[in-house]
């Protein structure tokens, strides 16, 4: 009962936060309608007893990915930008699609017979470790390289550039 | 000529209340506290016992783990708590000792121990401004999503053997996880304040901590890898032996992880030599400038709960917890002492070391911190590779390593007690102009 | 207890409110706020999975490595939005039309 709750709390918080996002146009607030999501995502699944995953989630996703795209929003957002907002042939589509979506999705959800498994005991970490090291190995060395990689792309790419007369208002190019 | 009219206030709702019982009782009833505070602190003893034992007997076979819970939320609550409060006197009279000044000595009689409270009634009576371009929902937002992970990281620490709320698997992640949520808090107020000198606060705190949070991480997970598991009452357990068996003399690289640990705890706290995003001489207060009366006692609140936080986490993985240096005696407060120590130390630190620049912050932490922290992390796995009885060679050399570290942590206490005692012995001649006395009044 | 199905249903939810904002939204930053949205649809849906009985550890691992490789994403889509912030003065992705036929 209890856990009824409270997963319908945190799943109508994470909703809530999308429909927010939708609906604003402050983008300082989106940031922060998003990790409003990722914590209730992350509550999810402490609620489910992957603890592992929740802790990830929460020192990842919203220590790490969303202060960076907090970051970004200040860097690159100003007081005066216009709101940009959809127009109204733009919302009337993206409603019929975002039904049918949905629709075709939970149908198939509800329709099919999963196996109604309880939930399994908690994982402890230990298993995790030993699946990484075992049978994920392969994907685990490729994800070393990938972050790699992509530490490397993003270094170069933030680098600062040769100064030139700063940001052009035209819809020209500048030197890199 | 202009005169200044002060606007009058209109309280509304619970501060109404509030507000009103403080007039009339007031006066009142806060001498009459402060006249019998013995007996009122003997009185809320044995009133505390008391509940507990009622609830005991009465309530906790009715719902077991929902009364439990509540008890241990609201003892954690009231901890931080007294923690955030002695540790704001205690910072006042540690400051005011390093600077040869005695530090508050006139609210309360001794030594003005109620400073912490009576600067809490004058924060609430303060008057709550918001500035008018500023984000309202994020600015009220703020103070909450900085207090909340700082208080939540006490869910996972355990006090003793068995006192803990949850013991989980990955307690340790827990809490890193719950002190990384504090930077987005910090941000949110820095933005929300509408001011360019909170901004700048905000952005480099946000930098600062999130760099920081690697070498953290890496130490402690040093730490881990020669233990095996990242439950932090795990963690405390192995360490009961005695203070040769408590991880920091275990490793040479675990003995430089704790101090790469606590630099970087530092910096996570936002203390100095690292508080460049509440500079007070720079940036007026850094991104809680705008944040006034109780607002603003949230944020403090919120740093001195993350300081003992980071020096509790600190306590059980590297200094033996709960554990006593002569095994037997294990005791939850054997745990507060020594956090209480470390925090003590943070104190110090503040109080001597001068600021350092963003870029010198961050330099320190990528060109320094982080390279010598890996180099520990690998260190530490080789060695529990190599310190099993397949290799008795290296096994003999680390005893007489471990052996070492032994001995130098028990000259390092050796010193510090030296040096207490020598200041303690030539107190009147090397404070030089410092009064010691009482203030005339006082 | 609750079984498997409203936790697969909260991810399609969240799937389709993920793609609406990618969809909808000209900032590019919104945008990549709605690719986080979908990741974490698709990773809820794993870790549902894989707790409920079905696929073993797999799920969890997986969701591993779905957190880890949406965190290098957002680190290179950003880095590549302020490049573009710095070429043309806004982060409006229908300006960036400058290889239009």
């Amino acid at each position: 009962m209890l856990e009824t709750v409270i997963f319908f709390f945190l799943a109508g918080l994470a909703v809530a936060a999308g429909v927010a996002i939708l609906l604003s146009t402050s983008i300082v607030r989106m940031a922060y309608w998003l990790i409003t999501m990722l914590v209730a995502v992350a509550g999810l699944y402490f609620l489910m007893g992957a603890y592992f995953i929740g802790v990830i989630q929460i020192l990842v996703y919203v220590g790490g990915v969303a202060v960076l795209l907090v970051f970004g929003v200040m860097l690159t957002s100003r007081q005066q930008a216009p709101k940009l907002l959809p127009g109204r042939g733009e919302v009337i589509w993206l409603a019929v699609v975002g039904f049918v979506l949905l629709e075709a999705l939970t149908l198939s959800v509800v329709h099919t017979r999963w196996q109604q498994n309880a939930l399994a005991p908690a994982n402890s970490v230990g298993e995790i470790g030993r699946n990484l090291l075992g049978e994920f190995l392969g994907p685990f060395e490729l994800v070393s390289v990938l972050l790699l990689v992509a530490m490397l792309g993003a270094a170069y790419l933030a680098r600062p550039k040769v100064p030139t007369q700063g940001p052009q208002h035209t819809k020209g190019t500048t030197v890199p | 000529m202009y005169t200044y009219e002060r606007p009058k206030v209109e309280y509304k709702g619970l501060s109404r209340i509030i507000v009103g019982l403080a007039t009339k009782w007031g006066p009142i009833g806060i001498p009459l506290l402060l006249r019998f505070a013995w007996g009122v602190f003997f009185a809320a003893l044995v009133f505390v016992v008391a509940f507990v034992w009622l609830v005991q007997r009465l309530i906790n076979p009715l719902l077991p783990w929902f009364v439990r819970d509540l008890v241990v939320v609201v003892g954690l609550l009231a901890f931080v708590c007294v923690v955030a409060i002695i540790g704001i006197w205690g910072e006042r009279k540690v400051s005011g000792r390093i600077q040869s000044r005695l530090g508050p000595m006139r609210t309360g009689a001794w030594h003005g121990w109620a400073q912490s409270l009576a600067d809490g009634l004058k924060f609430v009576q303060k008057e709550d401004l918001i500035p008018r371009d500023a984000d309202k929902p994020l600015f009220r937002l703020a103070p909450y999503v900085a207090l909340v992970p700082a208080f939540c990281a006490y869910l996972a620490i355990p006090f003793g053997v068995g006192w803990v709320f949850r013991d989980s698997d990955v307690g340790l992640l827990f809490v890193l996880a719950m002190l990384a949520i504090e930077v987005l808090g910090v941000i949110m107020a820095g933005w929300a304040s509408n001011s360019k000198w909170s901004l700048y606060g905000a952005m480099r705190e946000g930098c600062q901590l999130v760099s920081y949070e690697i070498p953290m991480g890496l130490s402690l997970l040093a730490a881990v890898v020669s233990v095996g598991t990242l439950s932090l009452t795990e963690l405390g357990r192995i360490q009961d032996g005695g203070w040769w068996s408590w991880l920091l003399f275990q490793n040479p690289f675990l003995f430089l992880a704790f101090f790469t640990y606590y630099i970087a705890s530092l910096a996570s706290c936002k203390r100095s030599p690292f508080d460049l995003p509440e500079g007070e001489s720079e940036l007026v207060a850094g991104f809680h400038t705008e944040y006034s009366g109780f607002r603003f006692v949230m944020f403090f609140f919120a740093e001195y709960a993350g300081m003992f936080a980071v020096s509790a986490l600190a306590t059980i993985i590297f200094l033996g917890g709960w554990n006593s240096p002569i095994p037997g005696l294990a005791s939850p407060l054997w745990f507060v002492l020594k956090s209480t120590f470390l925090v003590w130390v943070q104190m110090w630190v503040r109080w001597t070391l001068p600021r350092i620049r963003i870029d010198q912050v961050m330099h320190a932490c990528v060109k320094y911190l982080l390279p010598f922290t890996l180099l520990l992390f690998v260190g530490s796995s080789l060695w529990q590779l190599y310190d099993n009885p397949d290799h008795p060679l290296f096994e003999g050399f680390g005893a007489v390593l471990r052996f070492g570290l032994g001995c130098l942590g028990l000259l390092l206490l050796g010193l510090f007690f030296a040096g207490a005692a020598y200041g303690f012995y030539n107190r009147n001649r090397l404070v030089g102009q410092m009064v010691r006395k009482h203030l005339p009044g006082a | 207890m609750m079984g498997l199905t409203p936790y697969l249903i909260l991810s399609a939810i969240l799937l389709v409110l993920g793609i609406a904002i990618v969809i909808s939204k000209r900032n590019a930053i919104a945008m990549l706020i709605g690719v986080e949205f979908i990741l974490n649809a698709a990773t809820l849906n794993l870790v549902a999975f894989s707790r409920h009985g079905i696929g073993g550890l797999s799920g969890q691992t997986a969701a591993l490595f779905v957190i880890v490789l949406a965190a290098a994403e957002a680190v290179v889509a950003l880095a590549i939005f302020l490049n573009f912030y710095h070429t043309i003065a806004t982060v409006d992705i229908d300006q960036g039309d400058q290889l239009k036929g």
